[in-house]
């Protein structure tokens, strides 16, 4: 009954607004009100800042004297999404007291519609609508690269914040805006990479939510049916066929996904790497482990048998001098016997260990360990022969040993350096990756 | 420009692990025994200036010298 009788199922538009005609009360010029939610007019003939929010029209004061350049005029159209909105405000916006850092916003009016922002920053334009769409976090806490959900499920990435103060101002805003107001935004780009954009701005004790995307110059081109729109004298004649293109505005999602894309990549590599290099460490079957003392070395030594289980297993062999080595060198000769008293392999099992400090410091050189890595032709019984001798690392000659040794072997083992390496690879790429999306997420803050 | 080094990245570290699984496999970093066959160490079958095992009747060693006597 209730909707037959207030016609509720039909939707019908909005009537369109009906604009008012003002009188500017510095000047008597008259002024056209085509927004009904305007509150502050700025006079086309005096340049005074009327408030109009009341009945009783005030004038504020005049703005600056210098007035930007604007490539684009009040009332100027653009068309956007088959409508056609005109341009009833224009404001400019200088961040860090930087006049380089201009950002020129219009605001564009349709009696149907409402209003949208067109904004431009070095010739990147966006344009945006209020939206009631809040976040869930605290906006103004993020810096570039840091994730915002916001109340309608979507994820945003952060492109930067800041804050700018409003130089200059014409046309009729919807607020009464004063020149030297400070606006704290931060920017959003929709995570996926789609290009769209919402953004908070803070002013005074009012927060303002928008949602918008991108538009290249060529589409604001086209929506204000400009095809000369912010080209260069040379351009215009034709002399050149085409502007050298300006870098397109930075997606922070699609790089933001990038970084973490080679993150995944190397942190990947880094884990089979590390898996790999564990298991090569894990690899193999201890057959030998015996200590000997100075006084054995000195006689020269044989270890007890061990088994190499088959033919052209690799086996490690590592030698420990025992008790450690300081500022000390030994030097060790191995050599491998098979149970037939054939001798298959000698090495030269040196070790050396020099430690110090050098103009405030430490430094060391040499290791207490030494390790082989060998091959054995034939499977069977083995033994080491082992005669050393040690000495103080200035003493050019030496026949006997103050140290011991430990010896141990191990078969079937795998050479695991090469993983290492590859693991360190890995992880040099991780670190530098994570600095350079660290550098990244900083740069906004400069 | 992102994707080729998305690319190069691959490329590095893939072919980094897989050139480690290669020459692991391959058994580079292992010595070979350097007398397969095998060189008897028994008193009557020693030859030319060979004096049998190394550690047995073995003269002094001369060390090249370490960190102390570079000055360090």
């Amino acid at each position: 009954m209730e909707t037959e009788k207030y016609n509720l199922e039909k939707v019908r538009p909005r009537p369109p607004y009906t604009p008012k005609t003002i009188q500017c009360p510095s000047c008597g010029g008259g002024l056209s009100q085509k927004d009904e939610h305007s509150e502050l007019i700025v006079c086309d003939y005096c340049g005074s800042h009327l408030d109009v929010s009341e009945e009783e029209k005030t004038v504020l004061g005049k703005g600056p004297g210098q007035k930007p350049k604007f490539p684009l005029e009040i009332g100027d159209a653009f068309h956007y999404r088959n409508t056609r909105f005109e341009i009833i405000a224009r404001m400019e916006f200088i961040e860090d007291g930087d006049r380089t850092e201009q950002t020129l916003q219009y605001l564009l009016y349709n009696p149907r519609m409402g209003t949208m922002w067109l904004a431009a920053y070095k010739r990147n334009y966006s344009i945006s609508k209020d939206t009631h769409v809040m976040p869930e976090d605290d906006a103004f806490t993020k810096s570039r690269g840091d994730t915002l959900d916001t109340h309608d499920g979507r994820k945003w990435v952060c492109e930067g914040r800041g804050t700018y103060e409003l130089t200059y101002v014409d046309g009729a805003l919807p607020w009464i805006a004063k020149i030297r107001d400070r606006i704290d935004y931060a920017e959003f780009s929709e995570m996926s990479g789609s290009g769209e954009q919402y953004e908070v701005q803070s002013i005074g004790d009012e927060i303002e939510y928008g949602a918008g995307r991108a538009l290249s110059i060529a589409s604001v081109r086209k929506a204000t049916r400009k095809p000369d729109l912010e080209k260069t004298a040379a351009e215009k004649a034709g002399r050149m066929k085409q502007r050298v293109q300006e870098s397109p505005p930075e997606n922070v999602a699609l790089t933001r996904k990038y970084y973490l894309r080679l993150l995944a990549i190397a942190a990947l590599a880094l884990l089979i790497n590390g898996a790999l290099a564990a298991y090569t460490f894990m690899q193999g079957k201890r057959v030998l482990s015996q200590t000997f003392s100075a006084e054995e070395l000195n006689e020269g030594i044989e270890t007890n048998p061990f088994r190499v289980s088959r033919a052209n297993n690799v086996i490690k062999i590592t030698t420990k001098a025992w008790p450690k080595l300081s500022n000390e060198w030994m030097a060790l000769d191995v050599v491998m016997v098979r149970e037939d008293d054939m001798m298959i392999h000698e090495y030269d099992g040196s070790i050396e260990y020099y430690h110090g400090s050098s103009g405030g410091e430490k430094w060391s050189e040499g290791g207490q360990t030494h390790n082989l890595y060998l091959r054995v032709p034939q499977k069977g019984y083995y033994r080491l022969a082992l005669g050393g001798v040690s000495a103080r690392g200035n003493t050019p000659k030496s026949s006997r040993t103050t140290h011991g040794i430990q010896v141990r072997v191990k078969d079937r083992v795998v050479f695991p350096w090469l993983f290492v390496a590859s693991t360190v690879l890995s992880l040099v790429f991780l670190i530098l990756i994570g600095l350079s999306f660290k550098s990244w997420k900083d740069e906004d803050d400069d | 420009m992102r994707f080729i080094k998305t690319l190069l990245l691959i490329t590095i570290l893939g072919g980094g692990t897989l050139f480690a699984g290669y020459a692991t496999f391959k058994g580079f970093g292992v010595q070979n025994a350097m007398y397969p066959q095998g060189i008897s160490i028994r008193q009557d079958s020693v030859s030319g200036s060979r004096p049998g095992v190394v550690p047995f009747g073995r003269g002094p060693r001369v060390h090249r010298g370490g960190g102390l006597s570079r000055g360090k």
